[in-house]
């Protein structure tokens, strides 16, 4: 098989070394520093592996395209006997010793040698040129009845993503060797375009039900969500434009609490105001009756003689009686 | 020395009886200091020279002179005011009398208002019989008033000087000239008396513009383009139109330079009521009257409503209003004033229109012609003619009796005028109602708003003498019509304290209503004002007043 393989790709097994060596694994992968063993790459295989055990069950596993080997390694820590291949000597050298016997060098293009319970391949396939991709596929196919990929459709930028496709195109390749999607599995802690496939002996009517169930649960969702922006949106609106019903935030209020303290005073202040002008206006009106009634009083004593001493005499008078 | 008063009267083809007795009410004046300045128009008619040349020849007081051809009144009358040396003069028409102590009282009133450039007296008319009939006793100075009546007429005393600087009587406006000139002095009059007492007596002659209003239509016409030049001089925005039927009534059309945002501030409780016989939930009627019928474009309809309110009524309000429309919660118990506060605090209209929900609007220029007044200077509220749903007045103005107010002429017929015309005319007011009322928002906001300590009665009362002792001016709008749905069979129940609270606050503002008269009380004259008006036709004042 070996010699069949490099004569489809007389080149592969040498660039391998060129592509993948040393300097790949410390600048290249992930993006998010250099892959290595460190806690970082064991903690995220560690929780791809709890996932896969919860999930799937798997009695054997076979990572094709395992790099350094971390999720056999994570997999056998957890009592979940796993095997890994990968093109690179380089990462295979790299390898933990618990699990060296575990992992090897081999290309895609290979077959397994066995049958697995489940075969991952995690970000590998758009590493495989596309000449080889459907060989690749067929000796996955071949080997198990559940296969869980993980391969990005978006990212053009590396070097070495040889063959980067849209999920439908690798569903396709699948579906050629009777494996189709799981829809309802949630692979998301894995990478977001994860996905289940598994061997399915099932008529087209129970493929096209399956599909329409999930195609028809996105459909709501996506109006649902739809209706709930438009309403957020109208909110927002709302708020923006100061009207609608107790839609002021907290501050405003106290705003308005503020002025109507402040409108309150200033009616007050006026209102005093007023008040003491009415009482001034009260007190002038009795000052001049007091005046009237003392000119008056003045005008009869300066008229009758003797009435101040006579009403003085009257005083004494009675002062004295008491 | 020059004398305080100059009379000036022009004299063409007087009745001699009738120039006899005008001179005779001059000479008999109890104040002495005056001068009668009579220029002849070329009278072709027997007696008047004689008459003239007698009373020069009697009193050196009266100064006469002729002119050689017929110049008309105005021409005449300027001729008489170049003669003038006093410091004040007074308009005698040569077919009229004055009280004896016409001048006497003028003098009086200048002397406790040095700053006076102008006075006015209350007046009467003497019929064809020698009868005193139809005393008009005229309210203080109203600017309002003036500009679509001529109300102050006689006796009018202005001050000489003044006159002069204006230019004396302008041919351009013959038949009205004393409006254009009183219109022109009046604005740039530092203060203007009125004196309540009938002082000048009107004859009616057949010929006399006081006998028919039919009789000079040429006059009514220099009277509306007199008011139309004072529009213009003064920066008001309206067109001065004359009533088609009614000659003698002006209209002020508003002809707004900009159009500032109006904040129309309804307080609602959602209450339903019948409205022409068909139950109608108030504030839906009056917010869809508003939005089906106001020409005016730049308004927000902001409604202040109650936790109990039903939710479908603000939906329908929506749906009518549409952007225009801004709703306010209002929480706690009943406070119109309150209400009020919260929703002009929460609009931003440059203009607040307070409106009752139980109102409908009919004159589709109605926010215009509010904020043709409220929008000009020193204007603090405007009002309207307020009619209930079978057209029966329910206000026009409010007036002040003994301190409280009074809805004026209300329950009164739709088709009633007032007394001289007062539901037809603008006027200045002491207050209207808080029903409908514009008020700009900068004093509403310095005069703290209305007043909390009234939530129920009284608080646009309040409003109203807060604006009017601010220093500004309280306008009636009769053109401004619109339907009050309130029941008129209910009055509403004013409380002991709200009246004491009403008189411990205005008791030395509203005490005497400039705008009334102490001859009148609910805008109609007092019985008692016939036997005082008659008895104060005979000279009161000789015996305080000696001869010089």
């Amino acid at each position: 098989m070996s010699e069949q393989a490099s004569s489809i790709n007389p080149g592969q097994q040498g660039a391998s070394e060129a592509e993948y060596g040393a300097t790949y694994y410390s600048n290249y992968w992930g993006g998010g520093g250099p892959y290595e063993r460190n806690e970082r790459w064991l903690k995220f295989f560690g929780e791809v592996a709890d996932g896969i055990i919860r999930d799937l069950h798997p009695t054997s596993v076979f990572d094709a395209g395992c790099a350094m080997g971390f999720l056999v390694e994570e997999l056998h820590k957890r009592g979940v006997e796993a095997w890994g291949a990968d093109i690179s000597e380089y990462a295979i050298s790299q390898v933990h010793e618990s699990i060296a016997g575990y992992c090897r060098v081999a290309s895609l293009t290979e077959p397994p040698g066995r049958r697995f319970d489940l075969i991952t391949c995690i970000e590998v396939l758009e590493h495989v040129p596309p000449a080889e991709a459907d060989q690749a596929i067929a000796n996955l196919c071949g080997a198990t009845d559940r296969l869980l990929l993980s391969t990005t459709p978006g990212d053009f930028g590396e070097p070495t993503h040889l063959n980067v496709q849209p999920p439908e195109w690798w569903a396709a390749k699948f579906a050629e060797h009777g494996f189709m999607r799981d829809l309802e599995r949630d692979l998301s802690y894995l990478s977001p375009w994860a996905a289940l496939y598994t061997r399915q002996e099932e008529p087209r009517a129970e493929t096209v039900r399956r599909y329409d169930r999930a195609w028809w649960r996105l459909r709501r969702e996506v109006s649902e969500v739809r209706e709930s922006l438009l309403h957020s949106q109208e909110r927002l609106a709302e708020l923006e434009a100061g009207g609608g019903i107790g839609s002021r935030p907290d501050l405003l209020v106290e705003l308005d609490q503020r002025n109507e303290e402040i409108l309150k005073l200033r009616d007050l202040l006026i209102g005093k105001d007023a008040e003491l002008g009415a009482a001034k206006g009260r007190a002038a009106a009795f000052e001049a009756q007091v005046m009237q009634r003392v000119n008056i009083k003045n005008q009869v004593y300066s008229k009758v003689p003797f009435l101040g001493t006579l009403s003085g005499l009257v005083r004494r008078l009675l002062a004295t009686r008491h | 020395m020059s004398p305080r008063f100059s009379i000036i009267t022009p004299v063409y083809e007087t009745p001699p009886a009738v120039l006899r007795k005008m001179i005779r009410s001059v000479l008999h004046q109890s104040f002495q200091d005056w001068e009668l300045c009579l220029v002849d128009d070329c009278s072709q008619a027997a007696g008047v020279h004689e008459i003239l040349e007698a009373a020069t020849s009697e009193d050196p007081r009266i100064r006469v002179a002729h002119r050689s051809d017929n110049g008309g009144i105005v021409v005449a009358s300027n001729d008489a005011l170049a003669m003038a040396g006093g410091e004040f003069v007074a308009l005698l028409d040569h077919d009229d009398l004055l009280h004896p102590d016409a001048l006497a009282h003028v003098a009086n009133a200048l002397d406790l208002n040095p700053e006076a450039d102008y006075a006015y007296t209350d007046e009467d008319k003497v019929n064809p019989a020698g009868r005193h009939v139809h005393p008009f006793f005229k309210p203080d100075w109203s600017p309002e008033r003036l500009r679509t009546q001529m109300y102050t007429c006689h006796l009018s005393v202005l001050r000489r000087s003044l006159v002069e600087e204006v230019g004396g009587f302008d041919p351009e406006f013959e038949g009205s000239q004393d409006w254009d000139l009183i219109l022109r002095v009046t604005e740039r009059a530092r203060a203007i008396v009125h004196v309540p007492r009938v002082l000048y007596h009107w004859r009616i002659l057949e010929t006399s513009a006081a006998a028919a209003a039919d009789a000079k239509p040429w006059a009514f016409e220099a009277g509306a383009r007199a008011v139309q030049a004072h529009c213009d001089r003064t920066g008001f925005p309206a067109k001065v139109e004359m009533d088609p039927e009614d000659p003698g009534v002006l209209h002020l059309q508003p002809r707004l330079e900009r159009q500032p945002l109006v904040s129309i501030l309804i307080p609602t409780a959602g209450q339903a009521r019948e409205v022409r016989f068909k139950p109608a939930v108030l504030v839906v009627n009056c917010v869809r009257s508003i939005v089906e019928r106001s020409s005016y474009e730049n308004y927000e309809i902001v409604v202040i409503f109650d936790d109990a309110i039903q939710p479908v009524i603000l939906q329908e309000l929506r749906d009518i209003a549409g952007d225009r429309l801004r709703l306010v919660r209002f929480t706690g118990p009943f406070d119109f004033s309150a209400k009020i506060n919260l929703g002009a605090l929460r609009s931003e209209g440059e203009q607040l229109l307070l409106l009752n929900d139980d109102i409908e609007v009919t004159t589709p220029e109605w926010i215009e012609r509010m904020v043709m007044y409220s929008d000009s200077h020193r204007v603090g509220a405007v009002g309207g003619r307020l009619v209930w749903g079978d057209t029966r007045l329910q206000h026009v103005g409010v007036g002040f009796e003994e301190g409280l107010p009074n809805h004026t002429y209300r329950g009164y017929d739709g088709d009633f005028r007032g007394y001289a015309n007062a539901v037809l005319i603008a006027r200045d007011v002491l207050a209207v109602t808080g029903a409908c009322l514009m008020t700009p928002r900068d004093v509403f906001e310095e005069l703290g708003g209305l007043t909390t300590t009234l939530p129920v009665n009284f608080n646009d009362i309040d409003y109203c003498l807060k604006v009017h002792s601010s220093g500004r001016r309280i306008v009636y709008d009769p053109d401004l019509v619109l339907f009050h749905f309130e029941s008129s069979t209910r009055d509403p129940v004013v409380e002991a304290w709200e009246v004491e609270r009403m008189v411990d606050r205005w008791q030395q503002v509203a005490a005497v209503d400039p705008f009334g008269n102490p001859n009148m009380k609910h805008g109609l004259p007092r019985l008692s004002s016939h036997v005082s008006w008659a008895r104060r036709r005979r000279p009161s004042l000789r015996r305080l007043r000696p001869a010089l």
